[in-house]
Order: structure tokens, then C-alpha cells, then sequence
């Protein structure tokens, strides 16, 4: 009960939508810098954007009068994960020992820091996402166990999920692969999405609460892969929200084919579509309705989509179901 | 490239030194941690390559087998769906000393090259999609 009342609150903040399909329309593409390897982005309140490198200590900024600057942060670490706390202060966690560094756009160089209060028994963090007065965390121990908090601002944590490497060994595409999760946030809850399949995620609100599971059917899985007769090694990007829907792309690494797959809003059928295109999708600001990916050819390039809901588009794709 | 490559294997797959301690510093200047995959593997961070954090067998020698292994235990996916370095350099640097490493334990990594037709192809397919 208490899970269908927070979803029904959750689900307020979002807009209604058609509920037919989604059309993305690109409106813009900024070639990222040579060496810049993205590893994440993060939206202000009022839509500024942060990208951030898996390889320096270097942020790419946009706002509204202002597209893709870089700014460097004082560190000799790249960040596990970067998030606005508001419009203008940002907070770099700069260590998987939970160190995060508080700045602001206009003077990177110049921070406060501070330690995230990371339970006992965590030896590091894998990843995190910052959300409104709290980060959510993906923590690591000495037994093996994933472990899934939310750390609030005030003071406190909170155990949203663990994960113990054994309960997947059959689905990893390797015997020495790595348990792994994403994090990504929608309205104020922490979803953790897994890397293989059978590709489940886990939406929480902060408190813990179980607010939906989602897991695509194993048939939306088809269509992918080499020619050879090479298994697909599929492994999944975050799930993000798109208005009261989500989207996910699942990369199969061995080729360039990516399955885009819909959650819509009444989740009533999950919709897909194969692409043959190096693309993948890591961040949406829902406010204007706009999605952030990023296409890799010879050059990385980070593009901006704009989604909408219903017809509009006849640009038919080559596989859909 | 074969020098680099020689490089980032020896870089990555650097003996370290394993003292009485949880903290440990191994001949790259990483600090490394016990490590969560089993006896004998750490986790290591290095300034060179800032936050990445990699699980290493510390007794091992630089063999083709830790190699692979290094390659998965670091696998982390970029936001356009492929390998992120380091675990990519690494691979393809072993590539580099014997393609059929590449093909046969690394065969999720594949070298590309994007012009003319396929690169449109991309542009238009990427530029509207419906789901």
C-alpha cells in the first residue's frame, strides 16, 4: 500500500503524456575534446548540463547562454560521479573512498570538501548519482555484496537493495566479469538498473521503498549481433525517465547494434527498436523534454535529443516490434 | 603503438606488493585494497589513470591469461554502448602483440573505422528515431 501511494506521489510530478510512440528529434551535436572520455552527465534544476570524464579531472558545462565550456576542478582524480546540489554549487565525488569535493560554475578551482558518510562495512564506491538533498551510492564490501544507499545531506543512510555476485554468475557473458550496476534518479528516487541480462531495474525512493520493478520481455532481446554466428554480449546503459515512461539502450559490444527499448507511461507494452548505430543514451531533462546521447564514430560526439509523444515522425526504423 | 601497448600491460598488470596492511602500494603507485573477486586480487587506483579503480592478481606474471582477465574485471561500458578505457587501450594493445588474442579472448572488442556511407548511414538513422 505504502508503495502505491509513493508511486501515485511520484508520479505526479510528471506530465501526462500520449501514450503511443516515442519520436526523438536531434537538435543539436557538440563534438567532445580529444581525450575527453565521458562517463556521465547531470542536469541542473534549470536544465544546465554537466558532463564528466572517466580520464581527468575535467567538466564540460552548458547552460542556456552558454555551450560547452570546460572546466577543471582541482583533483588529480577523475570523478566517480558528478551533480548540481542547486543551479550554481556542485558536487564532484572525486574518490570510490567517498570524498567529494562542493563547487560552484563560477570558480571551479576553488572548493570545499567534505566525506560522504558511507556505511562501515563499504570498501568503495563503483557509482553514484546525486539526487536532491541526498546521494544515491553503489557501494562495494569484503564479502562480494553490491550494496545500493541512499546517503542523505542531513545525516543518515539507507540500505535500497544488495546484490551478491553468485545470484547472477549464469547471466555474466565472462566467468570473471564483473557484477555491475548504473544509478540514474527520477523524481527524487534512485533507480539501479543491472548491466546484463536479464537486464532488471529497481526504482527507490530514498526511504527504501520499492516504487516499481521493470524487466524487458527476453523476445525484445533478439535482433542483435555479428555476422559469424557470435552470441550477442549485450549489456544495458541506465534506465531514464521520459515523462512517466522510461527508455534504456541495450549495447551489444560486439557490433554496433543497439536496442532502444520503451517503457511507456501505462506500461502496457514494451516497445523497441534495434539501431545500427554506435549510440547510447545516459541522461534526460524532462522539463523541455530533452535527452542527452552520445554517438561514437570516429570522433565522440554528444548529442541532444528532443522526445515527444504520438505521430510526427515517418522516418520508418529498420526493425521494430 | 606496440610500445604503448607494452606500456599499459605493464602498467596494469604490475606485481604488487602485499603488506600486513589493508592498504597497499604497489609498484605503479597505486594504492590498492583487498579486492572483493578473491584471495589474492586487489583494487587499485592510479594517479595516472584518475579513478579507476582495477582488480589484480598480485602475484601475477604478465601473461596472456591475466591479461584477459584484467580486461573483464575492469570492464566498465561508455554512454554510447562500448568499452571505456582503460580495459579497451589494454586490449587493443594485446591485440597489437597477437590479433587472435583479440578474436578469440577479447573478442568483444573490435576495431572500426567510420567513413562515407556507413558514417551517413549513422548520421541518418541516428538523426530521427522512433520507438
Amino acid at each position: 500500500m505504502l508503495a502505491v501511494l509513493m508511486l501515485s506521489g511520484l508520479v505526479a510530478f510528471q506530465s501526462p503524456v500520449a501514450d503511443g510512440h516515442l519520436n526523438l528529434t536531434l537538435t543539436s551535436v557538440d563534438s567532445l575534446p580529444d581525450g575527453f572520455e565521458a562517463a556521465g552527465a547531470s542536469y541542473s534544476p534549470t536544465g544546465a548540463l554537466l558532463v564528466w570524464s572517466s580520464r581527468s579531472p575535467l567538466l564540460l558545462y552548458s547552460n542556456s547562454s552558454t555551450r560547452m565550456t570546460r572546466m577543471e576542478f582541482p583533483s588529480n582524480q577523475a570523478p566517480i560521479a558528478v551533480g548540481f546540489e542547486n543551479d550554481t554549487v556542485i558536487d564532484i565525488l572525486a574518490s570510490s573512498m567517498g570524498r567529494v569535493l562542493r563547487t560552484t560554475v563560477s570558480e571551479p578551482r576553488t572548493f570545499v570538501e567534505y566525506q560522504l558518510q558511507l556505511p562501515e562495512d563499504s570498501l568503495l564506491v563503483t557509482t553514484a548519482v546525486r539526487m536532491r538533498g541526498a546521494w544515491c551510492v553503489a557501494t562495494q564490501n569484503r564479502s562480494g555484496v553490491l550494496a545500493i544507499y541512499s546517503v542523505l545531506d542531513a545525516g543518515g543512510s539507507t540500505k535500497l537493495a544488495s546484490f551478491h555476485r553468485s545470484g547472477y554468475s549464469k547471466q555474466l557473458p565472462d566467468s570473471l566479469a564483473q557484477l555491475g550496476v548504473h544509478l540514474s534518479e527520477a523524481a527524487g528516487g534512485c533507480i539501479v538498473s543491472m548491466w546484463w541480462a536479464p537486464f532488471e531495474s529497481f526504482w527507490y525512493t530514498v526511504d527504501g521503498v520499492l516504487v516499481e520493478e521493470l524487466r524487458p520481455p527476453a523476445d525484445s532481446l533478439n535482433g542483435t549481433g555479428p555476422s559469424g554466428g557470435q552470441t550477442p554480449a549485450l549489456i544495458a546503459l541506465p534506465l531514464l525517465p521520459v515523462d512517466s515512461g522510461f527508455i534504456q539502450t541495450i549495447s551489444d559490444l560486439r557490433s554496433d547494434d543497439r536496442i532502444l527499448l520503451l517503457y511507456p507511461p501505462q506500461r502496457e507494452r514494451i516497445r523497441r527498436i534495434v539501431l545500427h548505430s554506435p549510440i547510447g543514451f545516459f541522461a534526460t531533462y524532462s522539463p523541455t523534454r530533452t535527452i542527452l546521447g552520445m554517438r561514437a564514430t570516429d570522433a565522440k560526439q554528444l548529442l541532444i535529443y528532443h522526445w515527444s509523444w504520438g505521430e510526427g515522425n515517418t522516418n520508418q526504423p529498420r526493425s521494430q516490434q | 603503438m606496440k610500445k604503448l601497448g607494452f606500456a599499459l600491460v605493464v602498467l596494469s598488470l604490475g606485481v604488487l606488493t602485499r603488506t600486513a596492511s589493508a592498504q597497499h602500494t604497489d609498484t605503479q603507485g597505486g594504492t590498492c585494497y583487498e579486492c572483493v573477486q578473491g584471495p589474492g586480487y586487489m583494487n587499485c587506483e592510479y594517479p595516472d589513470y584518475p579513478g579507476h579503480i582495477s582488480c589484480i592478481p598480485y602475484t601475477v606474471t604478465c601473461s596472456v591469461g591475466a591479461a584477459c582477465r584484467h580486461a573483464f574485471q575492469t570492464l566498465q561500458v561508455t554512454p554510447d554502448g562500448s568499452f571505456r578505457s582503460p580495459a579497451n587501450l589494454l586490449a587493443q594493445a594485446l591485440a597489437s602483440f597477437n590479433p587472435e588474442i583479440g578474436r578469440n579472448c577479447l573478442g568483444l572488442i573490435t576495431f572500426r573505422s567510420y567513413a562515407g556511407r556507413k558514417l551517413e548511414q549513422i548520421r541518418t538513422e541516428t538523426s530521427q528515431i522512433r520507438i
